[in-house]
């Protein structure tokens, strides 16, 4: 659009740089600020001559306002005060939020409404990033495990959906992508544990509600030192440590108890893992099953207990382990312990019963042994649909390469993840009672109920190995 | 030439009480003057040496004073007596030493010249620079400001120089600045106002179904009446930004006021606007829904000019002293 210039008369300059720097009188400036309103002409002129920085000249001899020396530091008083007054209320904060960051959150979190359970490595993962020394002292710390907690969390609710992810199995969880490359390169384990027959079958049960939280790491036992690990607890999500690596004593739940011997184990520099499950009265639980983690996300070993409620695992390598015990009906039990090499881990558990606020079916279907691999490449949601239509009873993978034991011990190798199935003929009698992820040269090693240890390359083609004289029991 | 007509180089006394109202001046000669400035308490002393170093004579600044004086009332609206402090503290408002200094220069004194030159050449090149956005036009501006401040000779041979308009309200570098915005403005529309369309992006057609003519007129005349109620600070606000597009930070600049005043302003001033029209649509027999719904109508649609109902030529002239100079018209 064309501007139309404005006929009428047009202030001078001289009233315009007056009114552009304020110092027209009020009637003036008003005149002068009506007829710049309606006027694109003077009012461009009056925008453009606003001074600029660089063109500003000042006047020789002109009187300038110099702010006076007060007037400079007027305000620093008040800023002294406000930064007082912050820094009080900075300190305030910390030592109000302190205590209650340490162990309010994550407590709260823990005995919020059962969740489902959170990878242990994940956890780990959370207590090597911020440390437990840091839960305890640094609230910021403790305030980021908690987050970590949570999202870990949420994604197990996630997960949860599925029955299978939330079922007990998933507490062993198990290899992931990482598993790979790390457990390859750890020793193979020998034909670890020795399983006894399967227990009472039981349906495959919701979870033992826990949150697990971060325990810290136990100390580096001596030799034949008895140390109580730290116990995760399964309603606060952590464990009370005694003093000087003492007695742990339970908040709630069962309580894992290791005795770790030095050079005691009979394979050349791997250790082994001995123990007994009972229940608080004692008595000996069979059908549980034992699962053992590397907290670096490496080898996992599964078994179960005999009719004595005992288990061996075998050819472990060194290293930092998680130890989880479930049994249909009891409370989850776990700790964490360190193995040097040709050690031998005696462990004893003691499990509680299920909680009143938690839901624990026990059906006379066939039985249900914890599984492992909750990994994104074998959902147990996707392993839940084997063709035999049976519950899941052990699974395990290896990148996209996964293999899973139904309740009846049929052996499933998928190729994709585990979105089909094929099932495997078995060139060995009996059932599938054990199945190690990758370690060592092998991809897979698989433990029949009869004790014949059977490994492959691809997961399609087995081939036998001989029974190691460490057989347990 | 400029719009404005340069004031003679000798200010008489006459001429500045010659005022159309026919009130009397408050000082009409210069012993009155030395006297008022020896009764006030007015030390200008130092201030007439100063202008007397720069070859303008006690009287000649003494006249342009009283001029001054009268022409702007000593800063009272008009038709107000101005008592002897009004006129000491107006005084006293002056920049006396740049007024001297134009003073001196549009009386063609070299010793004044030579000052403003070194003073002012390198500020107000680069001021032209920042106007024009070019060096070279920015220097050619400049240049053409020194020739015609310098003063060129009229019809009756008397010599004119815009310096003379310089009163000493305000900075002698804001006035130089806005002469120098003046020219190029008026420089700008001259050589602009016929320009080529090429490369020009211009709205589509609206495709959107038009609203009934009878709610357009209704909108039009809604908006005419809206618009034409609006105050001299809002419609300057809302032609600075809806119409020039300047940034906050120029339009406070002007109105010394902060930028987030003036923002508040737009928003209040267009939730108002909005209002208004509403409530005139609805006056005018239209329903909320149906004065909401008409509000929404393409601009285009309107056969109202919304800037010239912004731009509207104001009632009357701005200049209503009559010592003012006789504009010429843009």
């Amino acid at each position: 659009m064309t501007e139309s210039i404005h006929p009428r008369l047009h202030p001078e300059p001289e009233v315009l740089s007056a009114f552009a720097e304020g110092f027209l009188p009020e009637h003036e400036r008003l005149e002068c600020l009506a007829h710049v309103s309606e006027c694109s002409r003077c009012r461009q002129i009056v925008f453009i001559a606003q001074p600029s920085e660089a063109a500003t000249v000042p006047a020789p001899g002109a009187i300038t306002a110099v702010p006076r020396l007060w007037r400079r530091f007027a305000l620093l008083p008040a800023m002294g005060a406000a930064a007082l007054a912050l820094t009080v209320l900075t300190i305030a904060t910390v030592i109000y939020r302190q205590p209650t960051a340490a162990v309010a959150p994550l407590a709260q979190t823990a005995r919020s409404t059962p969740a489902p359970y959170v990878s242990p490595r994940a956890a780990e993962q959370a207590a090597q990033n911020s440390g437990a020394k840091a839960v305890s002292k640094a609230p910021g710390a403790a305030s980021k495990v908690a987050v970590a907690v949570k999202q870990q969390r949420s994604v197990a609710i996630d997960s949860g959906s599925n029955p299978v992810a939330a079922a007990p199995n998933a507490d062993t969880s198990a290899a992931s992508a990482n598993l790979d490359a790390q457990s390859r390169a750890v020793p193979p384990m020998s034909q670890g544990a020795s399983l006894l027959p399967r227990p009472a079958p039981l349906q495959q049960s919701p979870p033992a509600a826990r949150t697990d939280g971060i325990a810290p790491n136990p100390e580096l036992p001596a030799k034949g030192r008895e140390l109580k690990a730290a116990k995760k607890s399964d309603s606060t999500g952590f464990a009370d440590t005694g003093d000087n690596g003492g007695p742990v004593r339970s908040r709630n739940f069962g309580d894992v108890t290791f005795n770790i011997e030095h050079q005691q184990s009979q394979v050349s520099s791997l250790s082994a893992v001995k123990g007994a499950v009972t229940d608080r009265a004692g008595s000996a639980i069979q059908g549980a099953t034992v699962t053992i983690q590397q907290l670096a996300g490496g080898t996992m070993g599964t078994t179960a207990t005999n009719a004595n409620g005992e288990f061996t695992i075998e050819a472990v390598p060194p290293g930092k382990y998680e130890l989880q015990v479930t049994s249909p009906g009891f409370q989850r039990s776990s700790g964490q312990f360190e193995l040097q090499p040709q050690d031998l881990a005696r462990v004893t558990s003691s499990l509680s019963v299920g909680s009143a606020s938690q839901t624990v079916e026990v059906a006379g279907a066939s039985a249900v042994v914890p599984t492992a691999a909750v990994t994104a490449e074998v959902s147990s949601n996707k392993a839940r649909l084997l063709p035999s239509k049976l519950p899941v009873s052990l699974t395990v993978s290896s990148g996209n390469r996964a293999l899973a034991v139904d309740s009846a011990g049929t052996l499933f190798f998928s190729r994709n993840g585990g979105k089909h199935w094929k099932a495997i003929k078995p060139p060995w009698p009996g059932k599938v009672t054990q199945l190690i992820g990758p370690a060592g040269s092998t991809l897979f090693r698989l433990t029949t109920d009869a004790g014949s240890v059977w490994t492959t390359q691809d997961g399609l083609h087995w081939r036998s190995e001989p029974v190691s004289a460490n057989t347990a029991h | 030439m400029d719009s404005e007509a340069p004031q003679s180089a000798g200010l008489n006394l006459s001429a500045a009480s010659s005022r159309s109202d026919g009130r009397k001046p408050g000082l009409t000669s210069i012993p009155e003057l030395e006297s008022f400035t020896r009764t006030s308490g007015l030390s200008i002393d130092d201030f007439w040496q100063e202008a007397d170093g720069l070859g303008l004579a006690k009287a000649e600044l003494a006249q342009a004073l009283l001029t001054i004086g009268a022409r702007y009332n000593y800063g009272l609206p008009p038709g107000v007596e101005a008592g002897r402090a009004q006129i000491a503290a107006f005084w006293r408002s002056l920049q006396l030493r740049e007024l001297a200094l134009a003073q001196a220069c549009a009386l063609g004194r070299e010793k004044a010249w030579r000052q403003l030159l070194e003073r002012y050449r390198e500020p107000l090149t680069q001021a032209a620079i920042g106007i024009t956005g070019s060096a070279s036009l920015g220097q050619d501006l400049a240049d053409s400001l020194y020739a015609e401040m310098f003063g060129l000779p009229g019809r009756d041979g008397e010599r004119r120089s815009p310096l003379a308009s310089y009163a000493g309200r305000g900075s002698l570098m804001g006035f130089l600045r806005a002469t120098l915005a003046q020219r190029h403005v008026d420089q700008h529309r001259r050589t602009h106002r016929e320009t080529t369309l090429d490369g020009k992006d211009f709205a589509a057609e609206s495709t959107a179904p038009s609203l009934p003519p009878e709610v357009l007129v209704r909108l039009g005349t809604a908006l005419t009446a809206t618009l034409s109620s609006l105050e001299s600070e809002d419609r300057f606000i809302l032609s600075a930004w809806f119409l020039d597009q300047r940034p906050l930070r120029e339009i406070a600049g002007v109105l010394r006021v902060h930028e987030a005043t003036v923002s508040r302003k737009i928003k209040r001033l267009t939730e108002r606007l909005r209002k208004q029209l509403v409530n005139r649509l609805r006056a005018a027999g239209m329903s909320r829904h149906a004065a909401e719904e008409a509000l929404g109508a393409d601009p285009r649609d309107l056969t109202i000019n919304l800037r010239s109902l912004l731009q509207t030529p104001p009632p009357a002239a701005f200049y209503r002293q009559g010592a003012l100079p006789e504009p010429e018209q843009a």
